[in-house]
Protein backbone atom coordinates (compact mmCIF):
# COMPACT_ATOMS: atom_id res chain seq x y z
CA UNK A 1 0.00 0.00 0.00
CA UNK A 2 1.36 3.47 -0.89
CA UNK A 3 1.16 6.35 1.56
CA UNK A 4 -1.15 9.33 0.50
CA UNK A 5 -0.75 12.62 2.58
CA UNK A 6 -3.40 12.64 5.15
CA UNK A 7 -5.90 15.02 4.02
CA UNK A 8 -6.10 17.33 7.71
CA UNK A 9 -8.88 17.88 9.95
CA UNK A 10 -10.62 20.44 7.68
CA UNK A 11 -11.48 17.25 5.55
CA UNK A 12 -12.13 17.06 1.66
CA UNK A 13 -15.40 19.15 0.86
CA UNK A 14 -14.45 22.00 3.37
CA UNK A 15 -10.85 22.42 1.41
CA UNK A 16 -12.24 21.95 -1.83
CA UNK A 17 -14.70 24.99 -1.29
CA UNK A 18 -11.35 26.67 -0.27
CA UNK A 19 -9.61 25.85 -3.27
CA UNK A 20 -11.31 25.26 -5.96
CA UNK A 21 -10.12 23.27 -9.16
CA UNK A 22 -10.55 25.27 -12.25
CA UNK A 23 -11.26 23.56 -15.31
CA UNK A 24 -8.61 22.78 -17.65
CA UNK A 25 -9.33 22.28 -21.04
CA UNK A 26 -7.78 19.01 -22.09
CA UNK A 27 -5.05 20.09 -24.78
CA UNK A 28 -4.03 19.07 -28.39
CA UNK A 29 -1.34 16.78 -27.21
CA UNK A 30 -0.76 13.06 -26.02
CA UNK A 31 -2.51 11.49 -23.19
CA UNK A 32 -2.62 8.28 -21.47
CA UNK A 33 -5.32 6.64 -19.57
CA UNK A 34 -4.06 7.03 -15.66
CA UNK A 35 -4.65 3.29 -14.17
CA UNK A 36 -4.53 1.99 -10.48
CA UNK A 37 -1.06 0.78 -10.85
CA UNK A 38 0.84 4.02 -11.73
CA UNK A 39 -0.73 6.54 -8.84
CA UNK A 40 2.22 6.30 -6.94
CA UNK A 41 4.18 7.16 -10.31
CA UNK A 42 2.26 10.20 -10.35
CA UNK A 43 2.17 11.01 -6.59
CA UNK A 44 6.03 10.95 -6.41
CA UNK A 45 6.61 13.05 -9.27
CA UNK A 46 5.63 14.34 -12.42
CA UNK A 47 5.76 12.28 -15.47
CA UNK A 48 5.95 13.96 -18.26
CA UNK A 49 2.35 13.53 -20.09
CA UNK A 50 0.06 16.42 -21.51
CA UNK A 51 -3.05 15.05 -19.43
CA UNK A 52 -4.44 12.01 -18.05
CA UNK A 53 -8.29 10.65 -18.41
CA UNK A 54 -9.58 8.31 -15.79
CA UNK A 55 -12.67 5.43 -16.20
CA UNK A 56 -14.87 7.47 -13.85
CA UNK A 57 -16.95 4.46 -12.38
CA UNK A 58 -13.49 3.72 -10.66
CA UNK A 59 -13.22 6.93 -8.88
CA UNK A 60 -17.26 6.48 -7.40
CA UNK A 61 -16.52 5.46 -3.94
CA UNK A 62 -17.26 7.90 -0.88
CA UNK A 63 -13.40 8.36 0.21
CA UNK A 64 -10.25 5.84 0.30
CA UNK A 65 -6.82 6.74 -0.77
CA UNK A 66 -7.77 6.30 -4.71
CA UNK A 67 -10.15 8.95 -4.84
CA UNK A 68 -7.59 11.22 -2.73
CA UNK A 69 -4.82 10.43 -4.86
CA UNK A 70 -6.92 11.14 -8.26
CA UNK A 71 -7.82 14.68 -6.99
CA UNK A 72 -4.38 15.74 -5.75
CA UNK A 73 -2.80 14.39 -9.40
CA UNK A 74 -5.95 16.38 -10.70
CA UNK A 75 -4.53 19.69 -9.28
CA UNK A 76 -1.53 18.85 -11.67
CA UNK A 77 -2.33 17.33 -14.58
CA UNK A 78 -5.57 18.44 -17.52
CA UNK A 79 -8.11 15.51 -16.18
CA UNK A 80 -10.50 14.05 -18.66
CA UNK A 81 -13.48 11.64 -17.23
CA UNK A 82 -14.24 8.65 -19.73
CA UNK A 83 -17.67 6.64 -18.30
CA UNK A 84 -17.86 3.04 -18.93
CA UNK A 85 -21.43 2.26 -16.90
CA UNK A 86 -23.79 4.74 -18.01
CA UNK A 87 -25.30 2.46 -20.40
CA UNK A 88 -26.35 5.07 -22.51
CA UNK A 89 -27.72 2.62 -25.12
CA UNK A 90 -30.11 0.69 -22.50
CA UNK A 91 -33.85 0.58 -23.55
CA UNK A 92 -34.76 1.52 -19.71
CA UNK A 93 -33.24 4.44 -19.81
CA UNK A 94 -30.26 5.70 -17.53
CA UNK A 95 -29.73 5.27 -14.03
CA UNK A 96 -30.73 8.26 -11.65
CA UNK A 97 -28.32 7.03 -8.59
CA UNK A 98 -25.44 6.66 -11.32
CA UNK A 99 -26.05 10.41 -13.03
CA UNK A 100 -25.89 11.90 -9.40
CA UNK A 101 -23.19 10.18 -8.73
CA UNK A 102 -21.32 10.90 -11.96
CA UNK A 103 -22.39 14.69 -11.39
CA UNK A 104 -20.76 14.91 -8.00
CA UNK A 105 -17.23 13.51 -9.38
CA UNK A 106 -17.67 15.81 -12.14
CA UNK A 107 -17.99 18.76 -9.75
CA UNK A 108 -15.01 17.75 -7.42
CA UNK A 109 -12.31 17.08 -10.39
CA UNK A 110 -13.57 19.55 -12.37
CA UNK A 111 -12.98 17.41 -15.71
CA UNK A 112 -11.91 19.19 -19.21
CA UNK A 113 -14.12 16.26 -21.02
CA UNK A 114 -16.28 14.08 -20.23
CA UNK A 115 -17.23 10.86 -22.65
CA UNK A 116 -18.97 7.49 -22.60
CA UNK A 117 -19.77 4.90 -25.19
CA UNK A 118 -22.26 4.11 -28.06
CA UNK A 119 -23.30 0.55 -26.25
CA UNK A 120 -25.43 -0.42 -23.55
CA UNK A 121 -24.50 -2.87 -20.55
CA UNK A 122 -27.90 -2.46 -18.15
CA UNK A 123 -30.85 -4.46 -18.34
CA UNK A 124 -33.46 -4.63 -15.33
CA UNK A 125 -31.49 -2.86 -13.36
CA UNK A 126 -28.81 -4.93 -13.53
CA UNK A 127 -24.89 -3.91 -14.63
CA UNK A 128 -23.50 -6.47 -17.08
CA UNK A 129 -19.79 -5.26 -16.85
CA UNK A 130 -19.17 -4.92 -21.06
CA UNK A 131 -20.35 -2.86 -23.62
CA UNK A 132 -22.36 -4.09 -25.85
CA UNK A 133 -23.26 -3.00 -29.01
CA UNK A 134 -26.62 -1.67 -30.39
CA UNK A 135 -28.55 -2.62 -33.55
CA UNK A 136 -28.43 0.44 -35.84
CA UNK A 137 -32.03 1.22 -36.04
CA UNK A 138 -34.58 4.10 -35.47
CA UNK A 139 -35.37 2.76 -32.08
CA UNK A 140 -32.10 2.33 -30.72
CA UNK A 141 -31.55 5.86 -32.39
CA UNK A 142 -34.70 7.39 -30.37
CA UNK A 143 -33.30 5.65 -27.03
CA UNK A 144 -29.55 7.02 -27.25
CA UNK A 145 -30.46 10.19 -28.02
CA UNK A 146 -32.86 10.56 -25.44
CA UNK A 147 -30.13 9.05 -22.79
CA UNK A 148 -27.28 11.28 -24.17
CA UNK A 149 -29.78 13.98 -23.53
CA UNK A 150 -30.52 13.54 -20.09
CA UNK A 151 -26.52 12.99 -19.52
CA UNK A 152 -26.10 16.22 -21.03
CA UNK A 153 -28.85 18.04 -18.50
CA UNK A 154 -27.98 16.42 -15.56
CA UNK A 155 -23.53 16.91 -16.16
CA UNK A 156 -24.53 20.57 -17.18
CA UNK A 157 -22.05 19.84 -20.47
CA UNK A 158 -21.66 18.60 -23.86
CA UNK A 159 -20.14 15.18 -24.03
CA UNK A 160 -18.38 12.83 -26.36
CA UNK A 161 -19.87 9.46 -27.21
CA UNK A 162 -17.30 6.87 -28.68
CA UNK A 163 -18.05 4.50 -31.73
CA UNK A 164 -17.66 0.94 -30.33
CA UNK A 165 -15.73 -2.11 -31.04
CA UNK A 166 -18.00 -5.42 -31.03
CA UNK A 167 -17.75 -8.91 -32.09
CA UNK A 168 -21.81 -9.30 -33.41
CA UNK A 169 -23.81 -7.82 -35.79
CA UNK A 170 -27.59 -7.53 -36.08
CA UNK A 171 -30.25 -8.73 -38.16
CA UNK A 172 -32.35 -6.56 -36.88
CA UNK A 173 -30.17 -3.31 -38.21
CA UNK A 174 -30.99 -0.69 -40.98
CA UNK A 175 -28.68 1.33 -41.14
CA UNK A 176 -24.81 1.53 -41.28
CA UNK A 177 -23.04 2.17 -37.99
CA UNK A 178 -21.13 5.81 -39.37
CA UNK A 179 -24.76 6.48 -40.39
CA UNK A 180 -26.30 5.88 -37.20
CA UNK A 181 -23.34 8.32 -35.06
CA UNK A 182 -23.57 10.79 -37.48
CA UNK A 183 -27.43 10.84 -36.93
CA UNK A 184 -26.60 10.36 -32.90
CA UNK A 185 -24.35 13.93 -33.27
CA UNK A 186 -26.92 15.57 -35.49
CA UNK A 187 -30.00 14.92 -33.00
CA UNK A 188 -28.43 14.98 -29.71
CA UNK A 189 -25.67 17.97 -30.16
CA UNK A 190 -23.04 15.67 -28.27
CA UNK A 191 -19.34 15.16 -30.22
CA UNK A 192 -17.48 11.70 -30.84
CA UNK A 193 -14.92 10.67 -29.04
CA UNK A 194 -13.32 8.37 -32.50
CA UNK A 195 -11.41 5.42 -31.21
CA UNK A 196 -9.31 4.42 -34.25
CA UNK A 197 -8.65 0.78 -32.30
CA UNK A 198 -12.02 0.42 -32.28
CA UNK A 199 -13.05 0.74 -36.00
CA UNK A 200 -9.64 -1.50 -36.52
CA UNK A 201 -11.26 -4.17 -34.71
CA UNK A 202 -14.49 -3.90 -36.18
CA UNK A 203 -13.64 -3.71 -39.96
CA UNK A 204 -11.70 -6.77 -39.03
CA UNK A 205 -13.93 -8.62 -37.27
CA UNK A 206 -17.11 -7.95 -40.17
CA UNK A 207 -14.85 -7.04 -43.34
CA UNK A 208 -15.52 -3.78 -43.84
CA UNK A 209 -13.25 -0.89 -45.43
CA UNK A 210 -11.70 1.02 -42.08
CA UNK A 211 -10.85 4.15 -44.37
CA UNK A 212 -14.53 4.52 -45.83
CA UNK A 213 -15.82 3.92 -42.28
CA UNK A 214 -13.77 6.83 -41.20
CA UNK A 215 -15.10 9.08 -44.20
CA UNK A 216 -18.42 8.25 -43.22
CA UNK A 217 -18.21 9.86 -39.90
CA UNK A 218 -19.01 13.74 -39.48
CA UNK A 219 -15.01 14.09 -38.60
CA UNK A 220 -15.79 17.68 -37.45
CA UNK A 221 -17.38 16.80 -34.59
CA UNK A 222 -14.51 14.36 -33.32
CA UNK A 223 -13.24 16.28 -29.95
CA UNK A 224 -10.78 13.36 -28.68
CA UNK A 225 -9.03 10.19 -30.56
CA UNK A 226 -8.21 7.04 -28.49
CA UNK A 227 -6.08 4.57 -29.50
CA UNK A 228 -4.64 1.28 -27.89
CA UNK A 229 -3.54 -2.56 -28.42
CA UNK A 230 -5.72 -5.32 -29.40
CA UNK A 231 -5.47 -9.13 -29.34
CA UNK A 232 -6.08 -11.31 -32.01
CA UNK A 233 -7.84 -14.84 -31.42
CA UNK A 234 -8.45 -17.76 -33.45
CA UNK A 235 -12.07 -19.27 -32.15
CA UNK A 236 -12.67 -22.84 -34.12
CA UNK A 237 -10.46 -21.87 -36.90
CA UNK A 238 -12.30 -18.16 -37.17
CA UNK A 239 -10.25 -15.09 -36.71
CA UNK A 240 -11.52 -12.80 -34.61
CA UNK A 241 -9.65 -9.41 -33.27
CA UNK A 242 -10.32 -8.40 -29.43
CA UNK A 243 -10.47 -5.03 -28.02
CA UNK A 244 -8.26 -5.93 -24.87
CA UNK A 245 -6.35 -2.67 -24.90
CA UNK A 246 -3.22 -4.88 -23.63
CA UNK A 247 -0.37 -4.25 -25.91
CA UNK A 248 1.41 -1.66 -28.13
CA UNK A 249 -0.68 0.36 -30.41
CA UNK A 250 -0.15 -1.66 -34.11
CA UNK A 251 1.11 -0.50 -37.36
CA UNK A 252 -2.82 -0.63 -38.27
CA UNK A 253 -3.99 1.65 -35.68
CA UNK A 254 -1.43 4.39 -36.45
CA UNK A 255 -2.28 4.22 -40.27
CA UNK A 256 -5.88 5.02 -39.47
CA UNK A 257 -4.78 7.66 -36.91
CA UNK A 258 -2.67 9.19 -39.71
CA UNK A 259 -5.54 9.24 -42.05
CA UNK A 260 -7.65 10.54 -38.96
CA UNK A 261 -5.99 13.64 -38.06
CA UNK A 262 -6.46 15.20 -41.30
CA UNK A 263 -9.98 15.09 -40.92
CA UNK A 264 -10.73 16.22 -37.26
CA UNK A 265 -7.52 18.32 -37.04
CA UNK A 266 -5.47 18.43 -34.48
CA UNK A 267 -7.32 17.21 -31.05
CA UNK A 268 -6.29 15.14 -27.86
CA UNK A 269 -5.43 12.33 -29.04
CA UNK A 270 -5.12 9.40 -25.68
CA UNK A 271 -3.28 5.94 -25.25
CA UNK A 272 -5.04 3.36 -23.64
CA UNK A 273 -3.77 0.55 -21.48
CA UNK A 274 -6.46 -1.54 -19.35
CA UNK A 275 -5.20 -4.96 -19.35
CA UNK A 276 -1.24 -6.39 -18.70
CA UNK A 277 -0.91 -2.85 -17.85
CA UNK A 278 3.03 -1.84 -18.12
CA UNK A 279 5.28 0.21 -16.63
CA UNK A 280 4.24 3.69 -17.18
CA UNK A 281 7.52 4.37 -18.99
CA UNK A 282 5.63 2.14 -22.22
CA UNK A 283 2.75 4.18 -21.96
CA UNK A 284 4.74 7.31 -22.33
CA UNK A 285 6.37 5.60 -25.17
CA UNK A 286 3.26 5.30 -26.62
CA UNK A 287 2.44 8.62 -25.95
CA UNK A 288 5.31 9.92 -27.90
CA UNK A 289 4.42 8.68 -31.00
CA UNK A 290 1.08 9.86 -30.41
CA UNK A 291 2.41 13.16 -29.93
CA UNK A 292 5.02 12.60 -33.09
CA UNK A 293 1.48 12.49 -35.37
CA UNK A 294 0.25 15.39 -34.20
CA UNK A 295 3.43 17.26 -34.94
CA UNK A 296 3.57 15.84 -38.05
CA UNK A 297 -0.14 17.34 -38.39
CA UNK A 298 0.55 20.66 -37.44
CA UNK A 299 3.72 20.76 -39.49
CA UNK A 300 1.82 19.50 -42.70
CA UNK A 301 -0.63 22.23 -41.75
CA UNK A 302 2.09 25.19 -41.41
CA UNK A 303 3.21 24.25 -44.77
CA UNK A 304 0.40 24.31 -46.48
CA UNK A 305 -0.58 28.01 -44.78
CA UNK A 306 3.00 28.97 -46.11
CA UNK B 1 -37.74 -4.44 -29.72
CA UNK B 2 -34.79 -3.03 -28.28
CA UNK B 3 -35.84 -3.99 -24.34
CA UNK B 4 -37.09 -7.64 -25.70
CA UNK B 5 -33.14 -7.57 -27.50
CA UNK B 6 -31.31 -6.79 -24.11
CA UNK B 7 -33.48 -8.76 -22.11
CA UNK B 8 -32.49 -12.00 -23.98
CA UNK B 9 -28.58 -10.90 -24.14
CA UNK B 10 -28.61 -10.41 -20.56
CA UNK B 11 -30.41 -14.14 -19.93
CA UNK B 12 -27.51 -15.12 -22.45
CA UNK B 13 -24.66 -13.25 -20.44
CA UNK B 14 -25.45 -14.32 -16.88
CA UNK B 15 -27.70 -17.61 -17.34
CA UNK B 16 -26.28 -19.04 -20.24
CA UNK B 17 -29.76 -19.56 -22.08
CA UNK B 18 -28.43 -18.22 -25.62
CA UNK B 19 -30.93 -19.35 -28.02
CA UNK B 20 -33.33 -15.90 -27.66
CA UNK B 21 -29.94 -13.92 -28.34
CA UNK B 22 -28.88 -15.86 -30.89
CA UNK B 23 -31.64 -16.00 -33.15
CA UNK B 24 -30.96 -12.60 -33.38
CA UNK B 25 -27.07 -12.25 -34.53
CA UNK B 26 -26.30 -11.61 -37.89
CA UNK B 27 -25.47 -14.90 -39.72
CA UNK B 28 -21.48 -14.80 -40.86
CA UNK B 29 -18.83 -16.70 -41.68
CA UNK B 30 -18.26 -17.27 -37.96
CA UNK B 31 -20.71 -19.66 -36.06
CA UNK B 32 -23.08 -16.90 -34.06
CA UNK B 33 -22.54 -19.18 -30.66
CA UNK B 34 -19.18 -18.10 -30.90
CA UNK B 35 -19.57 -14.39 -30.86
CA UNK B 36 -21.70 -14.54 -28.01
CA UNK B 37 -19.59 -16.30 -26.21
CA UNK B 38 -16.67 -13.61 -26.49
CA UNK B 39 -19.57 -11.47 -24.80
CA UNK B 40 -19.98 -14.13 -21.97
CA UNK B 41 -17.04 -14.67 -20.89
CA UNK B 42 -15.79 -11.09 -21.08
CA UNK B 43 -18.75 -10.27 -18.75
CA UNK B 44 -18.17 -13.24 -16.43
CA UNK B 45 -14.64 -13.02 -16.84
CA UNK B 46 -14.23 -9.56 -15.89
CA UNK B 47 -16.70 -9.86 -12.56
CA UNK B 48 -15.12 -12.69 -11.59
CA UNK B 49 -11.97 -11.03 -10.90
CA UNK B 50 -13.25 -7.53 -9.50
CA UNK B 51 -14.12 -10.57 -6.77
CA UNK B 52 -11.04 -11.65 -6.87
CA UNK B 53 -9.35 -8.31 -5.68
CA UNK B 54 -11.72 -8.04 -3.12
CA UNK B 55 -11.11 -11.69 -1.77
CA UNK B 56 -7.50 -12.74 -2.31
CA UNK B 57 -7.29 -14.70 0.99
CA UNK B 58 -10.37 -16.72 -0.46
CA UNK B 59 -9.04 -17.09 -4.23
CA UNK B 60 -5.91 -18.63 -2.74
CA UNK B 61 -6.75 -20.98 -0.16
CA UNK B 62 -10.27 -22.17 -2.81
CA UNK B 63 -7.17 -22.03 -5.82
CA UNK B 64 -7.65 -20.02 -8.88
CA UNK B 65 -9.60 -22.51 -10.89
CA UNK B 66 -11.64 -23.19 -7.94
CA UNK B 67 -12.32 -19.55 -6.99
CA UNK B 68 -13.51 -18.98 -11.02
CA UNK B 69 -16.52 -21.40 -10.60
CA UNK B 70 -17.29 -20.61 -7.28
CA UNK B 71 -17.22 -16.39 -8.73
CA UNK B 72 -19.39 -17.62 -12.01
CA UNK B 73 -22.36 -18.97 -9.75
CA UNK B 74 -22.22 -15.79 -8.01
CA UNK B 75 -22.20 -13.62 -10.69
CA UNK B 76 -25.23 -15.35 -12.02
CA UNK B 77 -26.85 -15.70 -8.46
CA UNK B 78 -26.06 -11.68 -7.97
CA UNK B 79 -25.17 -10.22 -10.48
CA UNK B 80 -24.69 -6.60 -10.09
CA UNK B 81 -26.53 -3.98 -8.97
CA UNK B 82 -24.80 -0.38 -10.16
CA UNK B 83 -21.89 0.19 -12.18
CA UNK B 84 -19.09 1.01 -9.73
CA UNK B 85 -17.78 -1.82 -8.78
CA UNK B 86 -15.71 -0.97 -5.55
CA UNK B 87 -18.96 -2.18 -4.13
CA UNK B 88 -19.99 -5.46 -5.81
CA UNK B 89 -19.08 -8.99 -3.86
CA UNK B 90 -21.09 -7.77 -0.85
CA UNK B 91 -23.27 -11.04 -0.58
CA UNK B 92 -20.48 -13.19 -1.01
CA UNK B 93 -20.04 -14.47 2.63
CA UNK B 94 -23.70 -14.94 2.42
CA UNK B 95 -23.52 -17.19 -0.83
CA UNK B 96 -20.83 -19.33 0.59
CA UNK B 97 -23.02 -21.91 2.16
CA UNK B 98 -25.77 -22.22 -0.03
CA UNK B 99 -22.83 -22.97 -2.68
CA UNK B 100 -22.70 -26.44 -2.33
CA UNK B 101 -18.64 -27.08 -3.13
CA UNK B 102 -18.14 -24.64 -0.15
CA UNK B 103 -21.17 -25.49 2.00
CA UNK B 104 -19.30 -27.52 4.58
CA UNK B 105 -16.38 -25.38 5.01
CA UNK B 106 -18.27 -23.54 7.90
CA UNK B 107 -15.13 -21.00 8.36
CA UNK B 108 -15.06 -19.42 4.96
CA UNK B 109 -18.00 -17.01 5.50
CA UNK B 110 -16.25 -15.43 8.11
CA UNK B 111 -12.76 -14.88 5.91
CA UNK B 112 -15.12 -13.48 3.37
CA UNK B 113 -16.50 -11.14 5.91
CA UNK B 114 -12.94 -9.93 6.94
CA UNK B 115 -12.30 -9.70 3.64
CA UNK B 116 -15.04 -7.65 2.39
CA UNK B 117 -14.60 -5.45 5.67
CA UNK B 118 -11.38 -4.73 4.16
CA UNK B 119 -12.75 -3.40 1.05
CA UNK B 120 -15.42 -1.38 2.52
CA UNK B 121 -12.37 0.11 4.85
CA UNK B 122 -10.57 0.93 1.60
CA UNK B 123 -13.56 2.92 -0.28
CA UNK B 124 -15.18 4.38 2.97
CA UNK B 125 -15.97 8.02 3.89
CA UNK B 126 -13.64 10.53 4.69
CA UNK B 127 -13.74 11.81 8.32
CA UNK B 128 -11.80 13.31 10.23
CA UNK B 129 -9.01 10.72 11.81
CA UNK B 130 -8.39 11.20 15.86
CA UNK B 131 -4.77 11.45 16.89
CA UNK B 132 -2.90 12.12 19.93
CA UNK B 133 -2.34 15.08 19.12
CA UNK B 134 -6.05 16.14 18.82
CA UNK B 135 -6.46 14.73 22.78
CA UNK B 136 -3.27 17.58 24.26
CA UNK B 137 -4.73 19.79 26.62
CA UNK B 138 -7.91 18.32 27.06
CA UNK B 139 -8.45 18.69 30.85
CA UNK B 140 -8.89 14.83 32.27
CA UNK B 141 -12.43 15.49 33.64
CA UNK B 142 -13.57 16.50 29.50
CA UNK B 143 -11.79 13.24 28.70
CA UNK B 144 -13.88 11.02 30.87
CA UNK B 145 -16.72 12.42 28.82
CA UNK B 146 -15.42 11.90 25.58
CA UNK B 147 -17.75 9.52 23.29
CA UNK B 148 -15.30 8.57 20.65
CA UNK B 149 -16.99 7.45 17.13
CA UNK B 150 -15.47 4.51 15.06
CA UNK B 151 -14.36 6.12 12.12
CA UNK B 152 -16.40 5.22 8.76
CA UNK B 153 -13.83 3.16 7.60
CA UNK B 154 -13.17 0.88 10.88
CA UNK B 155 -14.65 -2.47 10.95
CA UNK B 156 -14.79 -5.27 13.60
CA UNK B 157 -14.89 -9.14 12.36
CA UNK B 158 -16.05 -11.33 15.25
CA UNK B 159 -15.51 -14.99 14.79
CA UNK B 160 -15.83 -18.48 16.07
CA UNK B 161 -12.88 -19.32 13.63
CA UNK B 162 -9.33 -17.93 13.54
CA UNK B 163 -10.09 -15.76 10.54
CA UNK B 164 -6.99 -13.71 11.35
CA UNK B 165 -4.75 -16.91 11.13
CA UNK B 166 -6.70 -18.08 7.78
CA UNK B 167 -6.37 -14.62 6.29
CA UNK B 168 -2.55 -15.29 6.59
CA UNK B 169 -2.55 -19.18 5.86
CA UNK B 170 -1.23 -20.37 2.12
CA UNK B 171 -3.18 -23.28 2.13
CA UNK B 172 -6.24 -24.83 4.25
CA UNK B 173 -4.00 -27.05 6.53
CA UNK B 174 -5.18 -28.85 9.10
CA UNK B 175 -6.71 -27.36 12.40
CA UNK B 176 -6.18 -23.88 10.67
CA UNK B 177 -9.32 -22.79 11.18
CA UNK B 178 -9.57 -23.76 15.06
CA UNK B 179 -9.92 -21.11 17.94
CA UNK B 180 -12.26 -17.93 18.21
CA UNK B 181 -10.27 -14.57 16.54
CA UNK B 182 -12.25 -10.73 16.31
CA UNK B 183 -10.28 -8.84 14.32
CA UNK B 184 -10.11 -4.74 13.65
CA UNK B 185 -9.71 -3.63 10.63
CA UNK B 186 -9.09 0.41 10.17
CA UNK B 187 -7.69 2.92 7.50
CA UNK B 188 -4.41 4.79 8.43
CA UNK B 189 -4.61 8.17 7.61
CA UNK B 190 -1.94 7.54 4.80
CA UNK B 191 -4.99 5.40 3.37
CA UNK B 192 -3.53 2.17 4.18
CA UNK B 193 -5.57 -0.47 5.36
CA UNK B 194 -4.82 -1.93 8.77
CA UNK B 195 -6.04 -5.06 10.31
CA UNK B 196 -5.02 -6.38 13.76
CA UNK B 197 -6.42 -9.33 16.37
CA UNK B 198 -8.60 -7.82 18.93
CA UNK B 199 -8.74 -8.96 22.98
CA UNK B 200 -11.96 -9.69 24.57
CA UNK B 201 -11.96 -6.11 26.61
CA UNK B 202 -10.87 -4.46 23.32
CA UNK B 203 -14.56 -5.48 22.22
CA UNK B 204 -16.11 -4.57 24.77
CA UNK B 205 -14.41 -1.23 24.65
CA UNK B 206 -15.18 -0.92 20.74
CA UNK B 207 -18.71 -1.99 21.28
CA UNK B 208 -19.53 0.20 23.98
CA UNK B 209 -17.87 3.33 21.59
CA UNK B 210 -19.56 1.98 18.65
CA UNK B 211 -22.96 2.51 21.11
CA UNK B 212 -22.76 6.13 22.20
CA UNK B 213 -21.13 5.53 25.81
CA UNK B 214 -17.96 7.91 26.94
CA UNK B 215 -14.65 7.17 27.80
CA UNK B 216 -15.67 6.13 31.67
CA UNK B 217 -18.71 3.71 30.70
CA UNK B 218 -16.33 2.22 27.65
CA UNK B 219 -13.59 1.93 30.10
CA UNK B 220 -15.77 -0.12 32.31
CA UNK B 221 -17.12 -2.24 30.28
CA UNK B 222 -13.60 -3.06 28.95
CA UNK B 223 -12.63 -3.98 32.64
CA UNK B 224 -15.54 -5.96 32.70
CA UNK B 225 -14.82 -8.73 29.90
CA UNK B 226 -11.09 -8.57 30.71
CA UNK B 227 -10.09 -7.56 34.46
CA UNK B 228 -6.19 -7.53 33.04
CA UNK B 229 -6.52 -5.29 30.03
CA UNK B 230 -4.12 -2.29 29.56
CA UNK B 231 -6.28 0.75 28.49
CA UNK B 232 -3.33 3.24 27.89
CA UNK B 233 -1.64 1.14 25.66
CA UNK B 234 -4.90 -0.04 23.78
CA UNK B 235 -6.07 3.40 23.53
CA UNK B 236 -2.66 4.81 22.33
CA UNK B 237 -2.55 1.70 19.76
CA UNK B 238 -6.06 2.88 18.25
CA UNK B 239 -5.53 6.46 17.88
CA UNK B 240 -2.19 5.27 16.05
CA UNK B 241 -4.20 3.34 13.65
CA UNK B 242 -7.39 5.75 13.44
CA UNK B 243 -9.67 4.07 14.86
CA UNK B 244 -11.98 6.54 15.70
CA UNK B 245 -13.02 10.27 13.96
CA UNK B 246 -12.54 13.24 15.84
CA UNK B 247 -15.55 13.78 18.10
CA UNK B 248 -18.10 16.78 17.81
CA UNK B 249 -17.30 18.14 20.75
CA UNK B 250 -13.39 18.04 19.96
CA UNK B 251 -13.69 19.28 16.52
Amino acid sequence: MTAFAPLGRTGQAASRLADPIPVTPIPAAAGIGLRHPHLPDFLNGGPPVAWLEVHSENFLAEGGPRRRALERIRRDYPLSCHGVGLSLGSAEGLSREHLTRLAALFDAVRPGLVSEHVAWSVDDGTYLNDLLPLPYTEEALAVLCRNIDQAQEAFGRRILVENPSSYLQFDASRMGEAEFLAETVRRSGCGLLLDVNNIVVSAENHDFDPFAYLEALPTDAVGEIHVAGHAEVELEGHRLLIDDHGSRVPAAVWDLLRAALPLTGPVPVLVEWDTAIPDLGVLLEEAGKAQHELDRLTAERARHAG
Amino acid sequence: MLAEMQGAFRRALLQGEASDALARIAASDMPSNLRLAVYRNNALGSLAAVLAAAYPALERLLSADNFRVLARSYVAAHPPRRPHLSSYGAELPAFLPVFHHTASYHFLPDLARLEWARNESLFAAEAPVLTGRSLEGVPPERLSGLKLPWHPATRLIESPYAIERLWHAEELGRGVAAGAQTVLVTRSAEGAILQRLASPGDVALLRAFAAGSDLTAAADAALAAEPEIDLQTVLADHLARATFTLPQDLA
